[in-house]
């Protein structure tokens, strides 16, 4: 009987149910219905799990071209009248952050971890001669220096973006994760064999000074995602030829991984401003002048090939096989193979992103086409 | 052991077969599901055989042979010459796995021009090639598992 008196009580539909709370004394006023209730997604049994680029739909997928969300309120959530101001946020339009497949790109960061203590073989790491030591802990340094800059220049963008844009937002975070696993795993690598960590780098475009005062997100971007994660994805490439044993081997292998995925984000993103920005096109260009005459002088490490700096040095030794003059001229052609591919690889994106005329138009740095032509 | 080497299949490769046997090696491979998800549809190229691999989450499926002019709708293709494919094959059995000269990602910087590409010169699709590099090596190391003829 009190089941049966409890079943005609219970509000079915849901403007029973504001009625019932009206009735009985319930504050409900917060209860409202949303365009999306009731749908199913068609999509929560695939393979790969429920990803946000399947739940996103309705209000929850119109990503605006402009937002005066300053409140933290996430992205299709209704407002609250009384929210506090929390954020400064400097990013409040979508051409300044957005790129199409930033979701996407989300999930697969969180898919592709890896942990640095376990996913390594340290047990395959092995006495090594003594100037290929000394070579692989420069190299450990120099790289570590290299990932404490790549993970400390997205995080005060992060802060500076509205959660309207959350996808770009929540890919900086994991890309902060994958840079802080990079320089934890190079310190182990200093560390590990018996070395240490050696010489700082001086150069003050690798201490960040450039990337780190880009005034605007898409400058930042490219002089970080696009330069200085694409010039590493090279080195990292490079690391199976500077590989003494499995676990440096495992290292690069996984840390390029992560280190592309960077890269995608700062193509996908130059990409996105171009083609809904054109005003902006020339003003990019201006960065990438700027990113391109540190791409050809590289004594800030971003040509592996160039002499001078303790980097370089190591990585000619690794490569060689050793200090001695045979094997740091083998080095230094390898690296210079490298180098090329590297350079065709920095045009080939920039073309991606729609911005490949600077190549054609003669507004390129002449020493680019200098490693193509070669 | 030699009683069963003897009598072990031998699959040819390049053949839809060979990839679905390696295929049904990999998905069970601990290390390949540690590496986490992949989304790409992936073109391997050999002279006339183009056989298309559907990496697809953690499962590895859609086999087929296609037409040169199906390429572009792939991510991206990976294209060596028959006796590229053959000495990488015969090194991974050989090694237990690719040696430095024979991974992927060597064979990529090896050459004057990379092996993978997207058709459409679509260049975010082709650096999946880059994403998945540490998946796809597990891909071709475990032909090591297999006896492959050619």
């Amino acid at each position: 009987m009190a089941t049966e008196a409890k079943k005609k009580t219970a509000p079915s539909t849901f403007e029973e149910l504001l009625e019932y709370g009206k009735t009985n004394g319930y504050k409900l006023d917060w209860l409202q219905q949303r365009e999306t209730f009731g749908t199913e997604l068609d999509s929560a049994d695939k393979s790969g799990g429920l990803l946000l680029q399947d739940v996103d739909s309705g209000p929850f997928a119109d990503v605006p071209e402009w937002t005066n969300n300053v409140t933290g309120r996430p992205r299709g959530a209704m407002t609250r009248p009384s929210a506090a101001r929390i954020g400064k946020y400097a990013i409040r339009t979508k051409a300044d952050v957005w790129l199409k497949n930033g979701a996407q790109l989300y999930e697969e960061a969180v898919q592709r971890q890896w942990s640095s203590a376990v996913d390594v073989p340290w047990e395959t790491l092995e006495e090594l001669p003594d100037d290929i030591e000394r070579a692989e802990c420069q190299l450990a340094t120099f790289l570590t220096e290299v990932e404490f800059v790549a993970g400390d220049v997205p995080g005060r963008w992060i802060s500076e973006t509205s959660p309207d844009y959350y996808e770009p937002r929540m890919f900086l975070i994991s890309q902060i994760m994958d840079e802080a696993r990079h320089a934890d795993v190079f310190r182990k690598r200093a560390l590990a064999n018996g070395g240490g960590l050696l010489r700082q780098t001086s150069s003050a475009a690798l201490s960040g000074a450039s990337i780190d005062s880009a005034r605007d997100f898409t400058e930042m971007s490219a002089r970080l995602h696009i330069s200085g994660e694409g010039l590493v994805l090279s080195i990292f490439r490079m690391g199976e030829r500077m590989a003494y044993n499995d676990a440096e081997k495992a290292i690069y292998r996984l840390a390029a991984s992560d280190e592309s995925r960077h890269v995608a984000f700062g193509v996908m993103h130059l990409q996105y401003v171009a083609q809904t920005d054109a005003e902006r096109t020339e003003e990019i260009h201006s960065y990438l002048d700027e990113i391109e005459l540190g791409l050809v002088a590289g004594t800030g490490g971003q040509n592996p090939a160039v002499r001078g700096t303790p980097s370089n040095a190591a990585i000619t030794a690794l490569l060689g096989g050793g200090t001695d003059e045979a094997s740091l001229r083998e080095g230094e052609q390898i690296a210079a193979a490298v180098r090329q591919r590297q350079v065709k690889e920095y045009i080939q994106r920039i073309k991606v992103a729609g911005l490949g005329d600077r190549f054609t138009n003669g507004r390129a740095a002449a020493g680019l086409s200098d490693y193509v032509a070669a | 052991m030699a009683a069963k080497a003897s009598t072990a299949k031998r699959i040819k490769f390049p053949s839809v077969g060979w990839y679905e046997e390696v295929a049904s090696i990999t998905v069970a491979d601990q290390q390949y599901q540690k590496y986490g998800r992949l989304n790409a549809i992936v073109a391997f190229k050999s002279e006339d055989s183009i056989i298309q691999v559907n990496f697809d989450v953690l499962n590895i499926h859609e086999i087929k042979e296609i037409e040169e002019d199906e390429m572009r709708d792939c991510d991206f293709i990976i294209e060596l010459e028959a006796d590229q494919w053959k000495d990488m094959l015969k090194d991974i059995k050989k090694n237990n796995g690719a040696s430095l000269d024979w991974t992927l990602n060597t064979l990529d910087l090896k050459y004057d021009e990379p092996i993978h590409r997207n058709e459409l010169e679509d260049g975010f699709k082709a650096d999946l090639f880059f994403r998945y590099i540490p998946s796809l090596q597990v891909f071709f190391d475990n032909a090591s598992q297999i006896t492959t003829r050619f």
